[in-house]
């Protein structure tokens, strides 16, 4: 059954998502093609202009256009979010909750499918939209000195392995640690994120009325309390690293610190409220 | 030996004061079609709800063929809600879909049948059907399945006299003997002639169960008239 559920749940989501996606990347190859265009070019080659305000307008374009297409991304991430939070209040707990809940299935089921589905949307989301910036930010490169993607990449890794080596040098420390922490966090986050976002309009069920309204400000305030558990246990670690002995590799340490802190209370955040949730809808349902 | 459908001492309070149903204690048994009847407020829709697991007792049990209410029982119980929960933008077909992926009980071949007779065309989408039709709709869902227990909530209310007619034959016909019915609703007069048994409830409590039969023999006239004059305002 758990299979059929996420079957469905894809199927329901895949449209608005679907959607999402196609308009981030026809916005991008709009993007793409104006770096390759003969206007990007001409913006690039100021000695042969007349007017010298066209280099300095084309900049101010630029960041401009690079500065929408990224809130754009955001947005239609966020947007994203929101569209998966209505789903779910929807299916779960108005009207359309008289099927899901008569569903001969069990309520851990039906949960898991809602969060896996949602949490696995989220990274499509987030690596297709790495990729698009990935992908424009190269070929403006690329464009800007005349060389190819690939030599841009090669150059781009150079850089990355002298930066490193001087990490290493000056501090002695890798650099595997922060990497792999910010892998994890980049494939845990998405599920973690859709975890406490259902589970707290799941929340919202504890109220007599304005079930929906009391779920968004129990994810705000659940939010703030991720906040304020985060800080305090990052100034508990900062602290603790401060008091010792401080050498070079004192902030990279702290930055791991950080990321393992962030990526702990919402990894923590995301089991408890899943589980709360479970026990809401077998035990505490009582839709109106 | 369990009866078909047990509720012992079921109550279901919303704050400290009121009882949508009030220990209710009651055991009904296969292969009868049950009118479950009672004024606004009486608690018929809170008692279905919670066979149905959309709503927990605060107290009490509710046991189908010895079993609590939960994944199995669902499989077993066909339940027709008094509102539309159909997602607005899903064709029928993809509905018919859904069903057929969830109940092993569900016949998609009766399904169409009922839909051709009806003149529903399974390509049109929720949202564009009339509020009657979306009834039908899910009328037809819920009697293709050939569960043990229908249970369905005002299933008569929004639609026309002559889809009345159908819809009453539909549930003649489409049930089997071993299952039973627990029907909801106002409109006793147009029901009647197909109760084996009634279930009176006021205030959440049960006040009366008797068969259809027993009700016009003892009291010399139909259910819908008792009723009217059990629940005089």
């Amino acid at each position: 059954m758990l299979g059929k559920l996420f079957k469905h749940e894809f199927q329901r989501t895949s449209k608005v998502g679907g959607l999402l996606l196609i308009i981030a990347a026809c916005v991008t190859i709009l993007g793409a093609i104006y770096l390759v265009s003969p206007l990007f070019h001409g913006m690039l080659a100021p000695d042969d202009m007349r007017n010298p305000m066209i280099p300095i307008v084309g900049a101010i374009l630029g960041f401009l256009g690079l500065l929408s297409y990224s809130g754009m991304l955001i947005g239609l991430s966020v947007g994203f979010m929101i569209y998966l939070g209505f789903r779910f209040y929807k299916s779960m707990y108005s009207d359309e909750g008289y099927l899901t809940h008569t569903l001969p299935v069990k309520s851990s089921d039906i949960l898991i499918a809602k969060v896996v589905t949602g949490g696995v949307w989220m990274l499509i989301m987030t690596i297709a939209m790495t990729l698009m910036v990935a992908f424009l930010m190269l070929l403006g490169f690329a464009e800007v000195r005349g060389v190819s993607i690939g030599t841009i990449i090669t150059s781009i890794k150079d850089t990355l392995e002298i930066f490193f080596g001087y990490i290493k040098e000056f501090t002695g420390m890798k650099l595997t640690s922060s990497g792999i922490m910010l892998l994890l966090m980049f494939f845990i986050t998405p599920f973690a994120n859709i975890s406490i976002l259902y589970g707290a309009i799941t929340l919202g069920q504890y109220s007599w009325k304005n079930k929906g309204l009391m779920g968004i400000i129990a994810y705000l305030g659940i939010r703030m309390l991720m906040s304020i558990v985060s800080g305090i246990l990052n100034l508990g670690m900062t602290v603790g690293r401060m008091s010792g002995e401080i050498d070079a590799g004192i902030s990279l340490s702290l930055a791991n610190d950080k990321y393992f802190t962030t990526l702990l209370v919402s990894v923590l955040f995301a089991v408890i409220l899943f589980v709360w949730s479970i026990h809401v809808v077998r035990d505490r349902l009582n839709l109106e | 030996m369990y009866d078909f459908l047990e509720l012992s001492n079921v109550t279901k309070s919303y704050g400290y004061n009121i009882n949508a149903v009030d220990q209710l204690s009651i055991s009904l048994p296969k292969g009868k079609i049950i009118g479950l009847l009672g004024p606004n407020g009486s608690g018929k829709t809170t008692l279905i709800k919670m066979i149905n697991g959309i709503l927990r007792p605060t107290s009490g049990e509710i046991l189908l063929s010895g079993e609590k209410i939960g994944p199995e029982t669902k499989a077993r119980i066909s339940y027709l809600p008094d509102r539309t929960y159909l997602t607005p933008g899903d064709n029928i077909n993809a509905v018919l879909d859904y069903f057929e992926d969830f109940y092993e009980d569900f016949s998609r071949e009766t399904a169409m049948k009922m839909l051709e007779d009806l003149r529903i065309d399974p390509r049109a989408k929720m949202k564009t059907l009339s509020k009657g039709n979306k009834e039908k709709v899910q009328l037809i869902l819920v009697m293709s399945r050939r569960a043990e227990l229908y249970v369905l909530d005002e299933p008569i209310a929004g639609v026309d006299p002559a889809a009345r007619d159908y819809i009453l034959r539909t549930i003649l016909n489409n049930y089997h003997q071993d299952a039973s019915i627990l029907i909801s609703t106002h409109l006793i007069s147009d029901i009647e002639q197909i109760l084996d048994e009634v279930l009176f409830m006021r205030q959440g409590k049960l006040i009366l169960y008797s068969s259809a039969a027993a009700i016009r023999e003892q009291q010399g006239k139909s259910v819908d008239a008792y009723f009217r004059e059990v629940f005089a305002c």
